[in-house]
């Protein structure tokens, strides 16, 4: 952060106060500065101060302090869609034999899976600890019986914009979750309930909200955010 | 009717010029988008009344990168001689301004000039804010190749310093709605004289008749070349 506060007017020989007093403006300029430069370091100190009023899902004034370990919204549309949870449909089609459509009960019933990790989004920010619970990808996939020349799989969103994709292998990994619990209770719609995607080992955009399908196809189109410029291939510590 | 015909026949100061006055409303325009925006970014309330996060993303980044540019023009060319002198003037604190800002006003009022310390402060404090969130916003947005230690670094940095910024801010309006002649020298360029003495005692203003100059800082000539700068000091 090279600032130097403003310079003496060369052209302006009369500035009487040039060389008189103390440069304050200038020390105040750059300690600011500075603290932009450095500043970062006290991440984990505001978080953890933060962590008993801010409320890792992003409600309450707490969570509005700079820093607090929170979720924030993000809907690409003009508002969250709404899905009620008895209403709610997932469409498992494309490559498979056997096509289908889950209830939010259906999924309920399903063998359950669980896992406690973070999301980190590519922009920056980032909520650790965060638990989850839902349905293997994997084991829908499964059910669905895709067949040979599957090899990527596509989603869409309630939204109506939102796509995202995975390769068929990415699907199957046991941290790629059809989730229908985070934070320890049902997906508000905010976060994109009442079911959602979430790959663990991925920045969050690939974390679909509102899923509404999982298409089985040969080869994936860029997804929404990958239209956007950001990478297909999203692990984190990654960029291209 | 009496007073304003006093000050229409030249018992006036230009306190902004038109360079100036132009630069601070279209920065004060830009501010506004970014603070709307970056609300709607930040308030997740406001996000999903809002909703459209990459138009209003677009717009604040559009808005952040064109805010230090009114400035930046101002003061790089021959028209910007009154704000490079203003500016110049900012940076040292007599011992008086230190005594001002040690009693907050109270003592060393006689030092005070056209701009009192704490404004002096806060033009500096503005602006290495504004510096860093221009910084830490092209990482944001720009910034992928960079390690996430840093780009989530930037993000916390950027929301704490756009905190600090909106306080200021918020502070600079406060105080121009509490002092209404100070926001017409923003608006119309000049203060009366009796202001200028009484709230900026040590702002020698020359004693030459002061029309709406043009933006070029040539108010202050009056007098002797050495008398004239420090006037307007």
């Amino acid at each position: 952060m090279a600032g130097s506060g403003p310079k003496p007017d060369d052209e302006d020989p009369g500035v009487g106060m040039r060389d008189r007093g103390k440069p304050l403006g200038r020390r105040l300029f750059l300690t600011i500065a500075g603290a932009g430069a450095f500043g970062n370091q006290l991440q984990g100190a505001v978080a953890r101060l933060t962590a008993p009023i801010a409320g890792a899902g992003g409600g309450g004034l707490g969570a509005l302090i700079p820093g607090a370990a929170r979720f924030r919204f993000y809907t690409v549309t003009g508002s969250y869609p709404l899905v009620p949870r008895g209403r709610y449909r997932l469409e498992v089609n494309g490559l498979v034999d056997r096509a289908h459509s889950w209830t939010y009960d259906d999924l309920l019933d399903a063998p359950r899976a669980e896992l406690v990790s973070p999301f980190q989004c590519v922009t920056g920010w980032r909520v650790p600890g965060v638990h989850w619970a839902g349905v293997r990808l994997g084991d829908l996939i499964d059910l669905a019986g895709p067949r040979p020349e599957a090899e990527a799989v596509e989603f869409t969103s309630y939204d109506g914009a939102y796509t995202e994709s995975l390769t068929l292998e990415e699907a199957h990994r046991s941290d790629v979750l059809v989730a229908y619990e985070m934070l320890g209770a049902p997906i508000t719609r905010q976060h994109g309930g009442p079911v959602r995607l979430y790959v663990a080992p991925m920045y969050g955009y690939k974390s679909i909200k509102w899923l509404k399908s999982v298409t089985l196809v040969r080869k994936a189109a860029p997804g929404f955010w990958e239209q956007q410029g950001y990478p297909v291939q999203a692990w984190f510590g990654s960029y291209s | 009717m009496r007073r304003a015909k006093s000050e229409r026949s030249g018992d006036r100061v230009i306190r902004f010029d038109r360079v100036q006055r132009a630069t601070h409303w279209a920065t004060a325009f830009l501010f506004f988008v970014l603070a709307f925006t970056g609300a709607v970014l930040y308030v997740p309330a406001l996000s999903g009344a809002v909703g459209h996060r990459l138009v209003i993303e677009e717009v604040h980044v559009f808005a952040g990168i064109a805010i230090l540019l009114p400035l930046t023009i101002a003061v790089s060319g021959p028209w910007g001689r009154g704000f490079r002198r203003d500016l110049a003037s900012m940076n040292r604190f007599s011992k008086g301004e230190v005594a001002w800002l040690r009693s907050r006003g109270k003592r060393g009022q006689e030092q005070v000039g056209k701009f009192n310390p704490g404004q002096k402060l806060n033009t500096f404090a503005v602006g290495a804010l504004l510096l860093v969130l221009l910084a830490t916003g092209l990482i944001l947005r720009w910034g992928n190749f960079l390690a996430v230690s840093v780009r989530t670094g930037a993000t916390f940095v950027h929301d704490w310093f756009a905190l600090g910024v909106a306080v200021l801010i918020a502070g600079h309006i406060l105080m121009a709605i509490a002092h209404p002649t100070a926001l017409r020298s923003m608006v119309l360029g000049w203060v009366s004289r009796t202001w200028a003495s009484r709230h900026a005692p040590a702002w020698r203003v020359p004693h030459r008749l002061v029309n709406e100059a043009p933006g070029n800082g040539r108010e202050g000539r009056a007098g002797s070349r050495r008398g004239g700068a420090r006037a307007l000091r």
